[in-house]
């Protein structure tokens, strides 16, 4: 076996791109699905039998359930005993400090840009670090810990906190809500879990960066986010993965319960492989968020750029139960090349006087297709709701497609639901009056883009934000003149 | 009557047509001798076999989607009404005389010469019922069926092209300041389904013409209604085509489709005014550069009340413009539906398209769906659309009763002046009076709550 510093070497010397491939020992098992797959998975996370029953009950109903097949984007049948659906790094005994973890897995979070030690003192945010499927290494513990609040991998919370994830696994994203999540469901390797009690404000931003990894693996988290009465939680999620031919599907399922007076903040920068210019490759993305504001007075509100995958296809949604409670979607997708978006969101409003709002930007380049696709339902007993909904599209080229799907029901009289929408392109006037400036058309087009985006991005929280901006400029080069 | 019986009736009156067609050819073949059997190409029944029948290619075209029901995404929020007993209160509905009109008159599926003008009484104008196997007589009609067919999600106007006996088509050459005015009167109640004479309105280029389309029904009853308008506009051409639904109620589906070539302006208003349920299709397709539409739609509705309106404007040309406007009052336990879809092709540059939906929910069980829907291609365009639902402004009630005015009068005055703004476009003064008279009935007897 090769020495650390030996691999330590073969890591700097070897060529440093973006897309790159551990080569960590993992556990893996042979692909294709069945309740055996289930079982070896429950077992392997060595769960207590009402997960594996929980998991069990999913996995029954996703073999009978039809693949969904009504969204606006197109690509090849998957073959779901194509996928292997365990894959995790090959667990050691329980780590005291860093030193004792692989030093190459070390290597690849530098390459991705998350030092977890700098972090800590720097930035002030605690990294849940998912590689492929299990948590390795939770920071701020200690700080968290301290103010009461749980954050650490879901499968270790199945066993420290098994009430709570009992109570509240599933409740907003049914196992069987739809057919990736039955999925999920059946399969979910692991995730982040949150939990902050009664009036605490969490003291930082909580952070994780999914990463997928291995050839071939399907990648199945599930986040659990509980903020009780009062409190507050921002939770940031981004993700990069490194170049693949194949097609890897992603099904995560993310859970939000907001009780009285609490508040949580979802940001998502999404920027996966989005596949190469012909369209080869790239991610699927279908992933099922859903947050419920149970308490009155409650605020759930979702942040998401979407730059990545080769298809996006997810509704981040909230249920508006208790009164007076808020929910807010704040969204920019850009394709480019052949990369294809059907996103939006569902807010339902069954508490009085509950409020949503949804800023939705669609960029479309090369040949690509993107489309917004929302609902906001008012029920009958829902009083004085109110929904302000804007979803813009920008055209960059005359190839792409730029496509809204709204649903608007409303049942009860006194509602204001809003919604306006509007596509164009970039107009050659604005264009021009830059040019005269002495902008060149690339950069010109840069400025509007951001300008256009940003009611969005204003939403998100610092940090995440610059790379955003970073990201909207990359994905959209060479897409202009 | 549920969906299995409908779908049964279905096809049995698809069954009595062929057996009708069948013998009628056998009687033609005996008449004709041996070598009879020539235009028959075109002919919608299909005599020669080398030719799937237009009827036939119909038909399986309906039964792709069949009776729709709730999962079918275009029949979504319609179809769990369309079996329901429609319960109809209320007085019999006044009567809409347009003076000086062109009349033909269409009862339980039937043309009623009787209740007719003389189809000769306008030069510029020819009408022709033209039996669905003597085709031949005007090639327009084959057209015209054939771009009706393309049109995808219309399951009623395929069945209608399968089941239908005869076709109403009128020739427009000239500048008509009169107006032509289709009644379809429905007082069957027996029927599940009756499949009115499909109407073809051919306006030739430069020509101009109005044309008006009243659904009644004068008995409360189960039977379903399908009508099936389509609109040729040449270029430079101008028709106007407005679609009254009134009566107590009955079941109508209508579908109205329009061609519109360079040039030429196709506006189209509907009207829903109570009347139990009532579903329109409306398909325009803008062919040529230059082609404008505009679609002005306003529902006033009550009780059980149901009104889908589905409008599409497909913009496959260039330099086009698109115009909706539609407004919404609903009270009791109505339901409003609105879809409205824009589609810009790839070639359609220059597109401008303008889609508005507004509501006014006057009651607590009123409900309102609505899908404003822009599927764009093309990247040189201007498209947008907007959607609101809600109340009365109250600054604006404020403002009327701080100037003395009754908070009946000042509601009742702001919700005339909503539905104003499609109400006041009609073009011919008897049907806007008509409308605006029924506006006011339906305001008085419904308290609107701020």
């Amino acid at each position: 076996m090769a020495t650390d510093t030996e691999v330590l070497n073969e890591v700097v010397e070897s060529d440093y791109k973006y897309g790159f491939v551990s080569s960590i020992e993992q556990d893996i098992i042979a692909k294709g699905l069945s309740e055996d797959v289930v079982r070896f998975i429950s077992a392997k996370k060595d769960e207590p039998e009402w997960l594996l029953e929980w998991r069990l009950a999913a996995f029954r109903r996703w073999v009978e359930m039809p693949e969904p097949t009504w969204s606006n984007v197109h690509y090849p049948k998957i073959d779901f005993q194509e996928i292997i659906y365990w894959a995790a790094p090959k667990q050691k005994e329980l780590l005291g400090s860093l030193d004792e973890v692989d030093p190459e897995l070390l290597e690849t979070f530098a390459k991705l840009g998350i030092p977890l030690e700098e972090q800590k003192v720097l930035a002030g945010v605690a990294v849940d670090a998912v590689f492929d499927s299990v948590s390795v290494k939770t920071t701020f513990q200690a700080a968290l810990k301290e103010k009461g609040v749980i954050f650490c991998p879901l499968s270790e919370a199945v066993k420290t906190h098994p009430e709570l994830v009992k109570k509240y696994l599933g409740s907003v994203v049914a196992a069987t809500d739809n057919y990736y999540s039955a999925l999920n469901s059946a399969v979910f390797s692991d995730g982040s879990f949150v939990y902050i009690p009664n009036g605490v404000r969490c003291p930082m931003e909580l952070s994780t960066y999914f990463r997928i990894n291995a050839r071939n693996t399907g990648q199945f988290e599930r986040t659990l986010i509980i903020a009780d009465e009062g409190s507050y939680v921002s939770y940031l999620e981004g993700c990069t993965a490194p170049m693949r031919d194949e097609n890897q599907l992603h099904a995560a399922v993310v859970e939000l319960i907001a009780h009285k007076d609490a508040e949580i903040k979802y940001s998502t920068v999404q920027n996966w492989y989005p596949g190469d210019k012909n369209g080869k490759g790239g991610i699927y993305n279908f992933v099922t968020k859903r947050g419920i504001c149970e308490g009155s007075g409650s605020k759930i509100s979702w942040t998401q750029v979407e730059t990545g995958s080769a298809i996006t296809w997810k509704y981040p949604s909230v249920i508006l139960k208790g009164d007076n409670s808020i929910g807010e979607f704040y969204s920019v997708a850009v394709t480019n090349n052949h990369q294809q978006a059907d996103t939006g969101t569902k807010m339902t409003h069954i508490g009085n006087n509950t409020r949503s709002r949804i800023v939705s930007k669609g960029i479309s380049a090369g040949v690509s297709q993107n489309s917004y696709r929302g609902l906001v339902k008012v029920l009958k007993k829902a009083q004085n709701a109110r929904n302000y909904s804007q979803c813009d599209s920008l055209l960059l080229g005359d190839k792409c497609g730029a496509h809204t799907f709204p649903y608007i029901e409303v049942a009860n009289s006194n509602a204001i639901v809003e919604h306006e929408a509007t596509t164009s392109k970039i107009g050659e006037d604005i264009l021009f009056y830059c040019n005269q400036r002495g902008i060149s058309t690339e950069d010109a087009v840069a400025l509007i883009v951001n300008g256009y985006c940003k009611d969005v991005l204003n939403q998100l929280p610092m940090e995440f934000a610059v790379e955003a901006q970073k990201l909207l400029a990359i994905s959209l080069e060479g897409s202009v003149g | 009557m549920n969906k299995v019986d409908l779908q049964n009736e279905i096809a049995s009156l698809y069954e009595q047509r062929n057996m009708l067609v069948r013998a009628r050819s056998e009687a033609e073949a005996k008449n004709s001798g041996a070598n009879g059997n020539n235009a028959n190409e075109v002919r919608k029944n299909g005599v020669s076999n080398s030719t799937v029948s237009l009827s036939e290619r119909a038909f399986a075209e309906f039964s792709k989607i069949g009776v729709p029901d709730q999962r079918f995404e275009e029949w979504k929020y319609a179809a769990p009404k369309l079996f329901k007993a429609a319960s109809a209160q209320g007085a019999l509905s006044a009567e809409l005389v347009i003076k000086n009109a062109m009349v033909l008159t269409v009862e339980d599926g039937e043309f009623i010469i009787e209740e007719s003008s003389n189809p000769n009484m306008l030069s510029g104008v020819t009408v022709h019922l033209i039996s669905d196997d003597n085709f031949e007589t005007d090639p327009s009609v084959a057209i015209a069926f054939e771009s009706i067919l393309e049109k995808k999600n219309l399951p009623f106007a395929s069945l209608q092209t399968a089941i239908e006996e005869y076709t109403i088509a009128i020739h427009v050459t000239g500048e008509i300041e009169v107006p032509i005015h289709i009644r379809y009167i429905t007082n069957s109640l027996g029927a599940l389904l009756i499949s009115t004479p499909t109407v073809l309105l051919f306006a030739a280029p430069n020509s101009k013409v109005t044309l008006v389309e009243e659904h009644v029904s004068h008995q409360p009853g189960n039977t379903i209604v399908t009508s099936l308008t389509s609109v040729v506009a040449q270029s430079g051409s101008q028709v106007n085509y407005i679609k009254v639904d009134h009566g107590t109620g009955q079941k109508s589906i209508a579908h109205t489709t329009a061609d519109v070539f360079s040039n030429a302006t196709f506006n189209a208003y509907t009207a829903c005014l109570q009347g139990g349920f009532v579903r329109n299709d409306l398909h325009v397709r803008l062919l040529e550069p230059s082609a404008d539409v505009h679609m002005y739609g306003v529902s006033v509705l009550d009780a059980e009340d149901l009104a889908d309106n589905h409008t599409v404007v497909d913009h496959v040309a260039p330099h086009c413009t698109s115009r909706e406007l539609y407004k919404g009052l609903y009270g009791g336990k109505s339901v409003g539906v609105f879809n409205g879809k824009i589609y810009v092709r790839p070639d359609a540059q220059k597109t401008l398209a303008y889609q508005a939906n507004h509501t006014l929910l006057l009651s607590d069980s009123a409900q309102i769906n609505t899908k404003p829907q822009l599927e764009i291609w093309a990247d040189d365009v201007k498209c947008s659309h907007g959607a609101t639902t809600g109340q009365l402004d109250e600054d604006a009630l404020f403002y009327l009763r701080s100037r003395g005015i009754g908070m009946q009068a000042a509601k009742q005055l702001l919700t005339n002046a909503f539905v104003g703004e499609v109400v006041d476009r009609l073009p011919v003064t008897e049907v806007r009076e008509f409308v605006q008279q029924h506006i006011n009935n339906t305001l008085h007897v419904t308290e609107i709550e701020a």
